[in-house]
């Protein structure tokens, strides 16, 4: 008896020890001291919580030491605001947020709830955790919040006003623009391999067939030169988000958007799907589709890209990361949208010029709301957006002949977290900061080979095109059509998905088209359709 | 040297026996009580929509939605083949997996003592500790079209074959992966069992004349035998769950006839929001049948063998 | 006796036809189950670009020891390391203790009620209330954010206690009864005749357990958002999720961003886990002599 005591002794000294270490390293809340003394306007203070950023070298953190948080702090101390932050580690972030905003105690006065999808918020909203912002803009604002949500970014409140008209987050806020003036999309393509064209002597292809013969001959001619057949197209026939889709003419998802005509379409319904599988078929049977990679992750894409094999593939027609991964090296050149069967003028795939994205509320425990929106009209400034996205002139951005921003390549991320001449994005944006940025296409193109950049401005008006970003064109769900949404979404797209393949790799025949179409009704697509048509619908509606 | 043996003159058991157990058990019942039992209320969500932020017992605020999500999976037009893949899958695994690491511990048994089998113990159970993603990608790229298998299959003649992307080779894929991820971890357990074993019973069967084979028969196996029939029970009570994670990261479209389980269907369910209930409603379905199982297998192996848990 | 006692391998001896095969199939076993092992060593030391291109299959490709740099720079690393011990000996020492006063009291036929017991353990194995509840109560005990939230709710694995228990099963009942006859309680008899001589499978519910908590990370996602009381698998899932974003889902200023993480941590991702996993490795051979066959020989006979 006597040694069982003994070992409950020690246990419990054990558990003491580790208790002591406990309090040590408890509560990690970091206080930013204002110093106002010259101000007569009282500091209010506000807690925050949100994630923290994922950079690995630029780390909030470590903010004192950067030029550009100088600024921003300078900004926080003439809106009269002290902020204590928490900031929990990016990665765990989606599971925090879930569980504290469940239990709905000790919640911060602003919180980053973007990991919640909208449903879960528009039910937080109704046990009145979260507060309408418009009364308090209303009341409060400076005029900041409405100049942006109203002027500079009039797509804003369209995806952010839920279906009972309230608005209840902030939002980041992009848009790019061209010559100060003109919005400025940028297209999602199918890459080539422009140096080995030249290598071969093959001249860019100008159709769908020269695409595939060109394609062919890349393989059978080795242009990479290894030896073996290896020249691949990464294409995912599983889904439509490939470039190839749309120059038949097709949408980008099951549902998608045609922004210009106002509808929601579905590729299954339209005219140049045949096509397209028959075109598939072709690029499968003739091997140059690497099948393997159907599904894959970024990761083994990356390896075939890594290993000189990859000879198109469907990305940012401005992308400028491929390339120096390319063992060797290499150029990739974005297509135009290709002819590709009778009749279809080939579309092409646009991320929109306007961007909304992320979702910073106000909850029910901040007690001075004044200064919550004090916050957030400092956020929706133009000062504030200058820093966020280009940091600070001579040191992160210089103004080129025609007076538009760009960029001054101080080196890697490692380089500069340790000269401190960053941007505000790496360093604070999608935490507790939104992100507002007025970007330009003048940067993106000084950065590109003339090949790419004589791309983006033919595409700058291109017509017909269907975006990769579809959900930004629909208006918030509201219960019923959320939960008939989620109901069809989560079978259809697996039929679907299954389908295309099997469709692409002839395992399934064209010929039983019809049985193929009646099992899509079956799933619920035209319901689907019927909902985001009705969401697109409110969409434009709201003013 | 029965594993049970039966109680002979045994001294008289007091009420003063059971309250000293009892006593024993008692941190274990309690922490199991507010840990696992004061949770469980947050089963009821099975039976509402729910979502995070609504109270889970409030009558004024909940929406009581009866059996809505389960009608709504069996309804489902892959229920079928989410239960068969996912009862496969299990049933693949234990049938070719369950005597692996029997067998192996056996074989590690009859090596001598030495640093040779110290290396080959530590080293079979090595592939536990690496990571899923790991484990998938390396997986993935042998089974490439140009990966190590087609290779082998070149060199003796054959074809290659698209093992990725035939639905008929992913059940092999998995349980081969999964036997191999995991034999060396679990027998540990049979050695650690057999240890017990006094090494005189063994010369004694030599002496009567018992070859290897034979002592390996009537004594190392015997020894492990209650350990073996705990878990065959325990196996049989998970054949409806498979190990999605894993198949998450080495599926695709192109598969999913054949890999495509619950755990992954309510993987690319939740991705469209989180859909708390309908979730809680399957695992609910599957922990009944997994329970059920259980229960069955205890009752046959309690009827033939005389190991039960209870 | 004394002689067999010392080497109780002499008895077995047998053809040595047999023992080439055994041996044979056992270093086979070896190579396919040390492959991977090595595939993560060599990975993570080769150039960075051919573990891009995954062409690192049978030697190092090219020679970097940068991910090392970054992982051994990082003072995180090192709090996290230290977490970990502190979590894997509290819970482990918990962990092996709940276990054997679980699994006692479920050998002695007589216990009155027995079977409800036993049920009583198995349900919580297949029914759970999920997170949120679970997070409700961690936080209504004041253990949310405290190095508690780890090690308290996960000290009792009903697992374990099932395993011990059928250990304790194949005790002779001879050796518990001439303890009572002496007039020992139960508890006597536990620490002081079973225990022990279970050295066996406390060593394996101590592996278990210590390999458990070293690999576990979803207690500390959950209950854990101050960094600074992490445990070193934080480190991995951080990686594997920063890979794991979807590019599609992006728009091409953040695309950049996004591929540049995922390169970064191709190979971050590899000596990741040779640094986390090599220290749990070596404490196997220390636990390994108490499997090893005719150990217990002595502790029976005395």
């Amino acid at each position: 008896m006597k040694r069982w005591k003994r070992s409950l002794m020690s246990l419990m000294a054990a558990v003491l020890v580790f208790g002591t270490i406990t309090a040590c390293g408890g509560g990690e809340v970091k206080k930013e001291e204002g110093s106002s003394s010259a101000e007569e306007k009282t500091v209010s203070k506000l807690k925050l919580l949100g994630p923290t950023g994922s950079n690995k070298y630029i780390k909030f953190e470590e903010r004192e030491k950067y030029p550009v948080w100088t600024e921003v702090d300078k900004m926080i101390q003439e809106a009269g605001l002290e902020l204590e932050y928490e900031l929990v580690p990016n990665e765990q972030y989606n599971v925090v947020i879930q569980t504290r905003m469940a239990s709905g105690s000790s919640l911060p006065d602003i919180v980053n709830i973007s990991a919640l999808d909208n449903t879960t918020v528009l039910n937080l909203a109704k046990q009145g955790v979260l507060l309408d912002l418009n009364p308090l803009i209303e009341q409060y604002s400076n005029g900041n919040i409405k100049k942006m949500y109203d002027q500079e970014f009039p797509y804003a409140k369209k995806t952010t006003t839920s279906p009972d008209g309230k608005m209840y987050w902030f939002s980041d806020l992009h848009k790019k623009t061209y010559q100060d003036k003109d919005p400025a999309p940028v297209a999602l393509s199918m890459l080539i391999r422009k140096d080995w064209l030249d290598k071969l002597n093959l001249p860019v292809p100008t159709n769908a067939q020269e695409y595939l013969d060109t394609l062919k001959a890349l393989r059978e001619q080795d242009a990479n030169g290894n030896g073996k057949q290896d020249e691949v197209l990464i294409y995912d026939t599983s889904k439509f988000e490939g470039a190839i889709a749309q120059w038949f003419g097709l949408g980008t998802d099951i549902t998608a958007v045609d922004v210009e005509n106002k509808t929601v379409v579905s590729p299954w319904y339209q005219e140049g799907i045949k096509d397209y599988f028959r075109y598939l078929q072709q690029l499968v049977k003739e091997g140059v589709l690497d099948t393997s990679l159907i599904g894959a992750t970024g990761e083994q894409k990356q390896q075939k890209i890594s290993e000189n094999q990859v000879a198109s593939i469907s990305d940012y027609n401005l992308e400028t990361y491929l390339e120096p991964t390319i063992n060797g090296g290499g150029d990739f050149l974005p297509l135009m949208p290709l002819q590709a069967a009778d009749h279809i003028t080939p579309a092409a795939q646009l991320e929109p010029p306007f961007l909304v994205w992320q979702k910073y509320a106000i909850t029910k425990e901040c007690k001075d709301v004044e200064a919550a929106i004090r916050f957030f009209d400092m956020i929706y400034s133009e000062e504030y957006a200058d820093l966020l996205y280009w940091g600070i002139e001579g040191q992160t951005y210089k103004r080129d002949e025609n007076g538009a921003k760009v960029y001054i390549n101080n080196g890697s991320d490692e380089e500069l977290a340790k000269s401190g001449q960053v941007t505000g994005r790496p360093l604070f944006g999608d935490t507790v900061f939104p992100r507002v940025q007025f970007a330009n296409l003048e940067f993106e193109l000084s950065g590109v080979s003339k090949g790419k950049a004589d791309h983006e401005l033919k595409m700058l008006k291109y017509k017909p095109y269907f975006v990769n970003m579809n959900a930004n064109y629909l208006a918030i769900p509201d219960d019923q059509q959320l939960e008939n949404k989620t109901k069809i979404l989560t079978n259809l797209r697996t039929y679907s998905e299954e389908l295309a393949t099997k469709l692409a790799l002839g395992q399934k025949s064209l010929d039983d088209w019809d049985d193929y179409i009646s099992e899509l009704k079956k799933l619920g697509l035209d319901q689907l359709m019927e909902i985001d048509q009705q969401l697109l619908d409110r969409y434009n509606s709201i003013e | 040297m029965r594993a049970i043996s039966q109680p002979g003159k045994r001294r008289s058991f007091h009420i003063r026996d059971n309250v000293q157990l009892y006593l024993i058990m008692l941190p274990v019942l309690v922490h199991l009580f507010i840990f696992s039992y004061i949770p469980m209320y947050g089963i009821v969500i099975a039976f509402q929509d729910y979502y995070p932020g609504k109270p889970f017992l409030s009558f004024a605020d909940t929406n009581w939605v009866g059996l809505k999500h389960f009608i709504n999976f069996f309804n489902g037009p892959y229920f079928g083949r989410l239960i068969r893949n996912t009862f496969l899958l299990s049933f693949y695994y234990l049938v070719f997996g369950f005597w692996v690491p029997i067998i192996f511990s056996l074989l590690l048994n009859e090596l001598k003592n030495g640093v040779f089998k110290k290396f080959v113990q530590t080293a079979s159970y090595l592939p536990h500790f690496i990571s899923n993603v790991v484990v998938a990608g390396m997986v993935l790229s042998f089974i490439n079209v140009d990966g190590i298998i087609n290779v082998i299959i070149q060199m003796f003649g054959g074809t290659p074959i698209a093992l990725n992307t035939e639905p008929a080779y992913f059940p092999a894929i998995y349980t081969i992966t999964s036997i191999w991820k995991s034999f060396g971890w679990s027998s540990i357990l049979y050695l650690a069992a057999m240890s017990s074993v006094d090494p005189n019973l063994y010369e004694a069967a030599k002496m009567d004349g018992a070859n290897r084979f034979k002592q390996m028969l009537h004594i190392s196996l015997p020894s492990i035998r209650p350990t073996i029939f705990i878990l065959l029970i325990f196996a049989i009570g998970s054949l409806l769950s498979a190990n999605s994670e894993f198949i998450l990261l080495i599926y695709n479209p192109m598969v999913y006839e054949t890999a495509d389980v619950i755990g992954t269907y309510l993987y690319r369910d939740g991705l469209l929001g989180g859909n708390f209930s309908m979730g809680t409603a399957v695992g609910l379905f599957i922990s009944l049948i997994n329970f059920t199982l259980l229960y069955i297998a205890n009752t046959l192996s309690r009827k033939f063998s005389d190991y039960a848990l209870w | 006796m004394a002689s067999i006692r010392r080497n109780p391998n002499k008895i077995r001896e047998g053809s040595i036809v047999v023992d080439i095969i055994l041996y044979t199939i056992a270093f086979i076993i070896c190579l396919i189950t040390l492959y991977p092992f090595y595939f993560v060593i060599i990975m993570s030391i080769s150039s960075p670009q051919e573990v891009a291109a995954m062409n690192v299959f049978w030697y190092p490709k090219g020679f970097n020891l940068g991910s090392y740099e970054l992982i051994v720079k990082d003072v995180k690393m090192w709090w996290a390391y230290s977490n970990t011990l502190i979590y894997v000996s509290a819970g482990t020492l918990l962990n092996c203790l709940m276990a054997v006063l679980g699994a006692y009291p479920l050998t002695v036929r007589n216990l009155k009620g027995r079977k409800w017991v036993v049920a009583y353990l198995l349900i919580p194995m297949y029914f759970g209330g999920g997170l949120i509840p679970s997070y409700l109560l961690v936080n209504k005990l004041g253990l949310y954010n405290t190095m508690f939230a780890v090690i308290i709710p996960g000290m009792v694995s009903i697992w374990n206690i099932i395993l011990v228990r059928t250990f304790f099963t194949t005790i002779p009942d001879g050796l518990k009864e001439s303890a009572f006859i002496d007039g020992a309680s139960h508890l006597q008899l536990l620490f002081k005749i079973i225990i022990p001589i279970s050295k066996p499978i406390l060593a394996v519910i101590a592996i278990y357990s210590i390999v458990g908590i070293w690999n576990s990370w979803f207690d500390a996602l959950v209950y854990l958002p101050n960094e600074k009381l992490h445990p070193l698998q934080m480190y991995l899932y951080r990686v594997v999720v920063q890979q794991s974003v979807d590019l599609k889902m992006l728009s091409l200023d953040d695309a950049k961003n996004a591929v540049a993480n995922m390169l970064s941590n191709i190979q971050l991702k590899y000596a990741i886990i040779v640094f986390t996993t090599l220290p749990v490795i070596f404490t196997y051979p220390f636990f390994q002599k108490y499997f090893i066959k005719g150990a217990l020989l002595g502790s029976l006979k005395e």
